[in-house]
């Protein structure tokens, strides 16, 4: 070889130009040419996603507690897979719950993205089922589709973000028991950074992703910052100070990105 | 091995050449117009204007929603920005003074503020760079909008004259490695910008950003007392935090 040296450095130029060349990766989706411009690479490395899960075959057990009350059935698309020996159609049953096609998004701007939807989360999460429940609500008979979910010998029932007890009349919503276990994550779920845990948040719940695919509710991370509160947080002074309390975690708001978020802190 | 290194070498020279000049295809009719209605808008001491504006947000399922809000913003050059944003759900209100930014949480009755640099460019990059805040159409706030706008343009044609909301405008569109984005400038006298669509292409379903500007005043002497933050009765003050890489990124 008569020129070793070139050859290597002209290897090496050849491949940092095609790294430059390389389509830019986008941007968040500021509301200006300039802040589009002005907006930061994402960093090369895609970053985890959580392991997708299909739902398992929810509880089919009746409403516990409740009489059976003439309900009208309620038909999905999906074939219904009833494996219950027969009883009554007045039986509120358990459907199948059919999760939409994750739309494949490059997670590699997940910091910018997050950072968007602070801004418009408000418009987007009174959408969410959750949003309309909060702990100390009491209804009558549980969604179509929830789940039952043990927690140290106790039965709590579960349903998109909402956790509910057995209750006088009916079921009463509680906070999000911890160690409660879902398979999938409710719809909105806020993906935070801490350290090297990836919390979900949603709901007023911080889930943890557990090796066989699961979220289990874990404790509040101290920290950081969320767009939402809690549902049933309640509004405390401590020392002139403004906070939320929620489940026993105080938030305190703040300006973040130019929105008001809650941040999470230790005891006051 | 030899040939394939001196096609290597040629494609470095070509690809080199290709980025100095910054190939790009502008369509004269569309420069002008565009040159027209910047340099307008630059040499205007002082302006209000209100907009509307709708964000697409593209759920987990693929289907793209729009959330709009209604923006008020007055302008004093060099150094005086007054903001307001508002939704049904939200209202906040943005002073920049020559010194300080402060940001108003109306519902909630709460305002952070920073301090920031003395001239508006510089302050819009801070808020930017620094604390991560989107205030929309600050592309007309520039002290040189039309660097500002074109910067990243590798290409820009003209469609004719079509209305916004029954004004006759200049249709233009342009093209950038991160976004596409389009605009409406006014036909006539006053060559005002009418509508704003940045395409955020590289994301999936390319979801847009549009404007649309219902009000413009080029002509009112706005006092410098309307860019001071006067707190509210009972208003709380909460810190205003750097930007983090997610929304709770811990490090």
């Amino acid at each position: 070889m008569k020129f070793p040296i070139l050859n290597r450095i002209a290897c090496s130029v050849l491949l940092l130009a095609v790294g430059t060349f390389c389509p830019a990766l986008h941007a968040a989706d500021w509301g200006s040419l300039r802040g589009n411009n002005r907006s930061t690479p994402a960093p090369s490395a895609p970053r985890a996603q959580p392991q997708a899960n299909r739902a398992p075959q929810p509880s089919h057990a009746p409403q516990p507690g409740i009489r059976p009350e003439p309900q009208p059935v309620v038909r999905t698309p999906e074939p219904r897979r009833d494996t219950q020996p027969s009883r009554s159609r007045e039986q509120p049953h358990v459907v199948d719950r059919v999760q939409p096609r994750p739309v494949v998004v490059d997670r590699t701007h997940t910091g910018e993205v997050d950072r968007r939807r602070m801004d418009i989360d408000e418009d987007r999460r009174q959408s969410y089922f959750w949003s309309d429940f909060h702990a100390g609500m009491r209804i009558d008979r549980l969604p179509d589709g929830y789940r039952r979910i043990g927690i140290r010998g106790h039965d709590f029932f579960y349903y998109e973000g909402v956790y509910y007890d057995n209750g006088p009349a009916g079921y009463v919503i509680v906070a999000p028991p911890t160690d409660a276990s879902i398979p999938d994550l409710p719809l909105g779920a806020e993906t935070l950074q801490v350290g090297d845990t990836v919390y979900y948040y949603a709901a007023g719940a911080f889930y943890v992703q557990q090796p066989d695919g699961s979220f289990v509710v874990a404790a509040a991370p101290m920290g950081v910052t969320v767009a939402l509160l809690p549902p049933d947080a309640t509004s405390v002074v401590i020392n002139g100070i403004g906070y939320f309390l929620a489940d026993g975690v105080y938030y305190q708001p703040v300006m973040q990105n130019g929105v008001t978020a809650y941040l999470t802190v230790p005891p006051p | 091995m030899k040939r394939l290194l001196f096609t290597g070498y040629g494609l470095l020279l070509l690809a080199g050449c290709a980025t100095a000049q910054e190939q790009t295809n502008f369509s004269p009719r569309a420069e002008t117009v565009l040159r027209s209605a910047f340099h307008f808008l630059a040499r205007t001491p002082a302006f209000s204007l209100s907009a509307e504006i709708w964000r697409e947000h593209v759920d987990e399922a693929g289907q793209k929603i729009q959330f709009s809000r209604t923006v008020t913003m007055d302008v004093k050059r060099p150094d005086r920005l007054r903001l307001e944003i508002s939704s049904p759900l939200s209202a906040r209100g943005f002073w920049y003074d020559g010194k300080t930014l402060t940001i108003l949480d109306r519902k909630h009755n709460w305002y952070g503020t920073a301090a920031m640099p003395s001239t508006l460019d510089q302050t819009l990059d801070a808020a930017h760079d620094h604390f991560g805040i989107d205030l929309p159409l600050i592309d007309l706030a520039m002290s040189d909008p039309y660097q500002n706008a074109t910067a990243k343009v590798q290409g820009g044609r003209y469609f004719g004259v079509s209305p916004v909301l029954g004004v006759p405008c200049h249709h233009l569109a342009f093209t950038q490695s991160n976004v596409d984005w389009q605009v409406w400038i006014e036909d006539g006298p006053q060559p005002l910008i009418r509508k704003f669509v940045i395409t955020q292409k590289n994301e999936p379903s390319a979801p847009e950003f549009t404007a649309l500007i219902t009000r413009w005043n080029v002509t009112d002497r706005i006092a410098d007392s309307d860019f001071v933050f006067e707190r509210p009765k009972d208003a709380s003050k909460i810190e205003m935090r750097k930007d983090e890489s997610g929304s709770g990124s811990v490090k």
